[in-house]
């Protein structure tokens, strides 16, 4: 039923124009690209044929639940684990046997990694010194990171001085300290708390278009893939389900997997026809073309609960049962009959009605074709 | 300004302390008891020795026949056995941390053997064994002291490492370049630079005290000069135990101190000979 954007082929995507965040430089980024990756450990297969194309100076995250490769690739990418079959190119030049030492890539990692015997300024400068950068030059330079990164008046301090934030901060300079070809971001915010890594967030997306370098990005946390990447690679089981910009990811996922990974989904019963319409709350709507191969009769229609409409009928097909303000709408928690519990968005100042106990009706505006899944 | 500086510039009431504060801290008498029991029996026989030996035994010391001989010989033992273990123990014991930790406890087996296994049965084994040139120098007794030692080193230096996250650092560190050897000595050495000294201070003390094996080899090292001289004069025999237990004191008591002081000053903890302590770096600010 799903369908893989690149099985067998290199995933590209158009580059999202205009992204609000951030004017793009010259760009100083080389194309990455991963051709056909296997890996496996044991009997487990961390990754199945993965493919992507990444253009020079584009922000990639890939996205996906915990054991679904993502790391794996990433790992894979820096040179810490080898593939047991396909390549890594560079700029087109095949990197897969050159170890990471020589690869250039600068990598954060999701754990604090500075090197707890030397400064902030000396970590910055670990990988300059390496390329016998001398003394002054280095320093400069080094401080020329912190600068960028805010942290000009913590050259001196040791890591265990730094906050966490601060520490993941320095290890990005260090990261950028060698000019890397590509950018690997493992998770790099996960450690941090809510209000540090939006901060981090920005900042780092903010340097990356700045500097204008290739980056490839690993998360399991939806926003921030979707709010920081140019685009988004959802994984499942070692290989992509999609690689799209985040916007179609969410308006257009192309399986169900993706549908329910990102963002909030709900599942209504319905029946497929011979016609290849979908009867669902009391409406004839379209299907969305290859996502209903090989399914019959019932099924689930998948909806987003901004995409279904409430009112308040008495005797209406649903009742509701609770409401969280979410800002400008409220999340309504609907019983339908039939024992089927949905969320439906509506605009906060008009859902004062919607009390947990009253009767509402729930319908589905005909309009775009939807997504069906095999039901659950 | 001025009326506003006198307001600033007076003390400030002194906050009430709270009575349960100001108690002596409760320290039972058992306690007492069992802490000076203990101290009688590791403090009389040092009394005892001191009081054979008397304060002049002290200064006779350095001027007896073969001291100097005895104590530069075990001091190049100690040299060398030092330098060999950490040559040996520290890549060995990085590389099963980092690439084949499922053998950590093999290892920790095998590195307990001296310990379990008598010296005396050590040393027969490899007088059986050792070619005749090797038994021809005292460097075979240095090569007898490195598996002596490794118990002590290995614990040590497998607790220091312990204390970092190795995989992530070699990681980090090859990643901006370095290679194994680099990242060895540039990082990973300086942050068990604890451990390393524990390691260190305790093979200098087990080869200056060590006597079954230097004995058997027929060599005449201080511990074993200290039993052959108390057949001449025992109070300097014993003086020079004495000066030699104080000596290894000091340089126990040097290394937690100095240890501990270097450790704070880099966000770890207090350190004793085997347990080398790291805070956690970093909150999620």
């Amino acid at each position: 039923m799903t369908t893989e954007t690149t099985a067998g082929d290199t995933a590209t995507g158009g580059r999202r124009t205009g992204r609000p965040g951030g004017t793009k430089r010259d760009s100083a980024g080389l194309s990455l690209t991963l051709k056909n990756l296997h890996r496996s450990f044991g009997t487990t297969r961390a990754l199945d044929g993965l493919s992507l194309d990444i253009q020079p100076g584009e922000f990639v995250a890939l996205l996906g639940p915990s054991g679904c490769g993502k790391t794996t690739a990433l790992r894979i990418v820096a040179g810490f684990e080898a593939a047991d079959a396909g390549s890594v190119y560079v700029d087109g030049r095949d990197v897969s046997a050159i170890p990471a030492a020589k690869r250039d890539m600068g990598m954060v990692f999701q754990s604090y990694s500075l090197f707890p015997n030397m400064s902030a300024l000396d970590n910055v400068g670990f990988g300059l010194r390496l390329r016998k950068l001398r003394g002054s030059a280095r320093s400069k330079r080094a401080l020329e990171l912190l600068d960028m990164v805010g942290l000009t008046d913590q050259a001196r301090q040791y890591p265990h001085q730094l906050s966490g934030g601060q520490q993941q901060r320095v290890a990005l300079a260090r990261a950028l300290a060698i000019e890397p070809q590509v950018l690997l971001l493992d998770e790099p915010l996960s450690a941090l708390d809510a209000k540090v890594r939006l901060q981090l967030r920005e900042q780092i997306r903010a340097l990356q278009q700045r500097l204008g370098i290739t980056t490839l990005f690993v998360t399991h946390d939806q926003e921030e893939a979707l709010s920081m990447a140019d685009r988004v690679g959802v994984m499942r089981n070692g290989k992509f389900e999609q690689v799209d910009v985040p916007d179609q990811l969410y308006a257009h996922p192309k399986t169900a997997f993706v549908a329910e990974f990102v963002g909030t989904m709900n599942r209504l019963p319905g029946t497929l026809t011979e016609a290849g319409n979908v009867s669902v709350l009391d409406e004839m709507l379209p299907v969305r073309e290859g996502t209903a191969d090989g399914l019959a009769g019932d099924v689930d229609v998948l909806v987003r609960p901004e995409g279904l409409r409430i009112q308040a009928q008495p005797g209406g097909n649903g009742i509701v049962t609770d409401r969280a303000f979410l800002g400008s709408v409220t999340r309504i928690a609907v019983q339908l009959s039939g024992d089927v519990a949905i969320k439906v968005d509506h605009p906060s100042v008009r859902a004062g009605d919607f009390t947990p106990g009253a009767s509402v009706h729930v319908t589905l505006p005909a309009g775009d074709p939807v997504l069906v899944a095999a039901r659950l | 300004m001025a009326a506003i500086a006198d307001v600033q510039a007076a003390p400030a009431p002194a906050p009430a302390i709270p009575q349960r504060n100001s108690r002596p801290r409760h320290f039972p008498v058992w306690r007492w008891i069992i802490l000076s029991l203990a101290g009688l029996y590791f403090l009389i026989p040092l009394w005892a020795a001191l009081k054979f030996a008397g304060v002049k035994a002290f200064g006779q010391v350095s001027h007896q026949s073969g001291f100097t001989s005895a104590l530069g010989l075990s001091v190049r033992l100690a040299v060398i056995t030092t330098v060999l273990t950490l040559v040996l123990m520290v890549p060995t014991t990085v590389y099963v941390h980092l690439r084949l930790p499922r053998l950590r406890r093999a290892l920790e087996v095998i590195t307990i053997l001296p310990i379990v296994i008598p010296p005396i049965v050590l040393i027969i084994g490899v007088l059986q064994i050792a070619p005749a040139s090797l038994k021809a120098t005292s460097n075979l007794l240095a090569l007898e002291y490195v598996v002596l030692a490794m118990p002590f080193a290995y614990r040590s230096i497998d607790t220091g490492l312990r204390a970092l996250d190795l995989k992530t650092l070699f990681e980090a560190s090859s990643s901006l370049g370095a290679n194994w050897l680099t990242t060895l000595w540039r990082v990973v050495v300086p942050n068990l630079r604890t451990a390393l000294l524990s390691a260190v201070v305790l093979t200098v003390a087990l080869v200056l005290g060590e006597y079954t094996m230097a004995s058997l080899d027929l060599y005449q090292t201080f511990p074993v000069w200290i039993v052959l001289f108390s057949q001449d004069s025992g109070p300097v025999s014993t003086a020079a135990s004495l000066l030699s237990l104080f000596v290894t004191w000091v340089l126990l008591m040097a290394i937690v101190t100095i240890a501990s002081q270097s450790s704070r000053r880099r966000g770890g903890a207090e350190v004793a000979l085997f347990t080398v302590g790291r805070r956690e770096t970093g909150d999620s600010r």
